[in-house]
């Protein structure tokens, strides 16, 4: 190639580099986030510049997701994949992201994003635990952002990760995160004052999904339907959990959409306590629109069921 | 002694001001995660109307329950790990006792793949199932029911199409899932009894003999289309195609295709209690076109060169209706067409060759899932075989399973 050849083709070469890096400072960030309140805070975070998609629904059992063909489209897709973590969908995500064959997204690449990284976790089990005890998180309980301070770690994990993706809009990511991190300290003073009256309830919960939640506000956790994670409680555990109820004076019953209300309904109804129905996830109930809906709409449900 | 189950109790005490955390411990516990093992067991018990000859002809699976009496169906130990950041590795060792109750030990499959290519590209490469059909790459502990469809049995060998090889699939970037799926693998051996096959094995009465490999045409070609469609947020539908070709060992020159065509249907609702309720619809239709070659008898031709047709398909019904349980119900139709030979070299219809007799077989589960990793199903079949001295038989067996280790997710 002639040295004039050479230089045209240099400067066609500089000139589509510059264009294409600005161009895709320009693009929507695909984000996945495997559960809504992930997709909640990284939308707040992200602004215009992110277009994200969630894998499990609000209304879904975050366990329990069919790892299904149209999935694997999202996460083959994805430029970041945002993650609960503390083996909260071990059971289903490692194969969808297999399937997906994407290695931004795989652990370790640049987009897998561990949301868990940083948060204080509760309940990690001591020593050695089995299956005996049924479906044991070994991590710790993996339902974290049900405590909102939980979630201004996690809007800086997703700010920084974002802004690997485009180092261009970091100032802006970071910025939307501090806002998001502001705006949860400005509306912890009224959730705290809707849960005042509650302070030291004792509350039976359908499955230990609430832990981080009863641990900031105050409520005390009298036990619970599902003793062993994923195995259905036998009648002599329900049986002496009525009792304890009924000599505690416990007397509200917390459950989630998605489990048999029957059971919950049951135990409510021989323990003499209120069943209130409470989201897992941002979406699980129309009014928890996002993350801030969310806690609107649990202190408000919990705050009002001993009066009615 | 009834024991008493304690109580669960877990009490939080925590003061007013936000800014004392909960009594916790900082996150990024670091393990290093080299390999995951699980072993899994699968076991039956119960019997047939049919006699134990008649019942390892019925149940064409060599993982089937064949014997009246208790059947180790399937001890199945898998190992996986990544190996690099290109290439993990799988593999399944299965060990089971036969019917006559020898411990058989087999590598089921043992391959890499790559993790890392571009463009929704995947390799495989090692000892594997040929992607071909539905059935084919699921494991025994992961069926419906207690024993493999009719039609995978003869056509696909009871122990699956599977053989040394490579593949590879390519998840398209089309905004539907459609995913394409092509390999080449050896055609030999007990797993691959529809081509070359094991020298002395019977195909329709005719013995297979010793063929090696001349030419790229010596080796098992399949190729897999599926496609994958949800209709709302509860319904998917998976559609695919498949077609298998190599060559069979009746002659130096014969060759086999294989065809089929797989539906699955779901149907599973947003909110389930731990995957409860949800109804599952599978059907696979295959069909075989043996190229058998010319049969001598004493310098007698008693068949000229023939394609042999066999063909068949099985529907079936899972329906998970209330936790822990599920029900399910299967009909299976086989047959061949064409002449099958007996022994000695005489020809015989295909009613009397039990691998290509016309063949209904009426299938119930009831399944109950004490967990996520055991299992309890009751199965009972009925079978209209003509190759059958009474025509029909019923058989019913109770199946276990037990799972312990890290296992990973039955594809969708």
């Amino acid at each position: 190639m002639n040295p004039q050849r050479m230089r045209l083709h240099a400067a066609f070469t500089l000139c589509t580099a510059l264009l294409s890096s600005r161009a895709r400072a320009e693009e929507p960030i695909e984000v996945v986030a495997t559960i809504t309140d992930l997709a909640s805070i990284a939308t707040a975070v992200g602004g215009d510049h992110v277009r994200v998609s969630t894998i499990a629904a609000g209304v879904q059992d975050p366990h329990f997701v069919d790892p299904k063909p149209s999935h694997v489209l999202k996460l083959r897709d994805a430029e970041v994949l945002l993650l609960n973590g503390l083996d909260l969908e071990v059971g289903w995500l490692p194969s969808l992201v297999e399937s997906a064959r994407n290695s931004r997204i795989r652990p370790g690449g640049a987009g897998h994003v561990d949301c868990s990284k940083n948060v204080p976790r509760l309940e990690i089990p001591r020593g050695t635990v089995t299956r005996a005890e049924g479906d044991v998180h070994p991590l710790g309980n993996p339902h974290y952002l049900t405590d909102p301070l939980n979630a201004k770690i996690v809007a800086g994990t997703i700010a920084t990760a974002l802004a690997r993706a485009r180092p261009a809009l970091a100032a802006g990511f970071d910025a939307r995160a501090k806002a998001f991190q502001a705006r949860i300290d400005q509306a912890m003073p009224r959730w705290f004052k809707k849960m005042e009256p509650l302070r030291g309830a004792k509350v039976v919960f359908h499955h230990k999904s609430y832990s981080y939640f009863v641990a900031r506000f105050g409520l005390v956790a009298a036990g619970v339907i599902e003793l062993r994670a994923g195995i259905q409680p036998g009648p002599s555990h329900l049986s002496e959990l009525t009792t304890a109820m009924l000599r505690d004076k416990i007397k509200i019953v917390a459950t989630h959409p998605f489990y048999d209300v029957h059971l919950a309904q049951s135990v409510a109804r021989r323990a003499g306590a209120r069943l209130v129905t409470l989201p897992l996830t941002v979406g699980g109930v129309p009014a928890a629109r996002d993350y801030f809906g969310f806690f609107d709409f649990v202190t408000t449900a919990l705050a009002q069921a001993p009066q009615k | 002694m009834r024991r008493a189950t304690p109580l669960f109790l877990v009490v939080f005490v925590c003061p007013r001001a936000a800014a004392q955390a909960p009594q916790s411990e900082p996150s990024a516990t670091p393990r290093l995660a080299l390999i995951d093992t699980a072993f899994d067991l699968l076991a039956a018990g119960g019997g047939s109307t049919a006699g134990e000859a008649a019942l390892r002809d019925l149940e064409g699976g060599s993982h089937d329950p064949k014997q009246r009496g208790f059947t180790i169906q399937n001890v199945e130990l898998t190992f996986s790990g990544v190996v690099d950041p290109y290439l993990r590795g799988d593999a399944n060792i299965v060990l089971q006792i036969n019917e006559t109750g020898e411990t058989v030990i087999e590598l089921e499959e043992a391959y890499l793949t790559t993790l890392d290519l571009p463009a929704g590209l995947a390799i495989k490469a090692g000892h594997f199932l040929t992607a071909f059909g539905r059935h084919n790459t699921i494991h025994p502990h992961g069926w419906d029911f207690a024993d493999a469809p009719v039609i995978a049995t003869r056509l696909l060998g009871g122990d699956g199409l599977r053989n040394p090889g490579a593949q590879v699939a390519w998840l398209t970037p089309l905004p539907s899932f459609v995913e394409l799926t092509a390999s080449v693998q050896n055609a030999q051996g007990e797993t691959a009894e529809s081509f070359r096959g094991s020298p002395g094995q019977q195909v329709a009465g005719r013995t297979l003999i010793e063929r090696p490999v001349r030419e790229a045409g010596d080796f098992l070609y399949a190729a897999r289309l599926q496609a994958s469609f949800d209709l709302g947020d509860e319904l998917t539908v998976v559609p695919a195609a498949s077609a298998a070709f190599g060559p069979n060992a009746t002659s130096r020159d014969t060759s086999t295709e294989l065809y089929g065509a797989d539906l699955y249907v779901k149907w599973k609702p947003l909110q389930t209690d731990h995957g409860w309720p949800f109804v599952a619809w599978q059907t696979e239709a295959l069909l075989r076109r043996y190229d058998a070659a010319v049969v001598y008898d004493r310098g007698a031709r008693l068949s000229p060169r023939t394609t042999l047709d066999d063909y068949g398909l099985y529907s079936q019904l899972t329906w998970a209706l209330l936790r822990p349980w599920s029900v399910g119900a299967r009909y299976d139709y086989a047959r061949g067409e064409d002449e099958s030979f007996g022994s000695p070299r005489i020809a015989y219809a295909t009613n009397d060759d039990p691998r290509r007799d016309p063949r209904h077989r009426a299938t119930s589960v009831l399944t109950y899932y004490p967990s996520e990793w055991s299992k309890l199903r009751l199965q009972y079949s009925f079978d209209r075989a003509r190759f059958l001295a009474a025509r029909d038989a019923h058989s019913a067996y109770l199946q276990c399973e037990i799972l312990f280790g890290a296992h990973g997710a039955h594809k969708f």
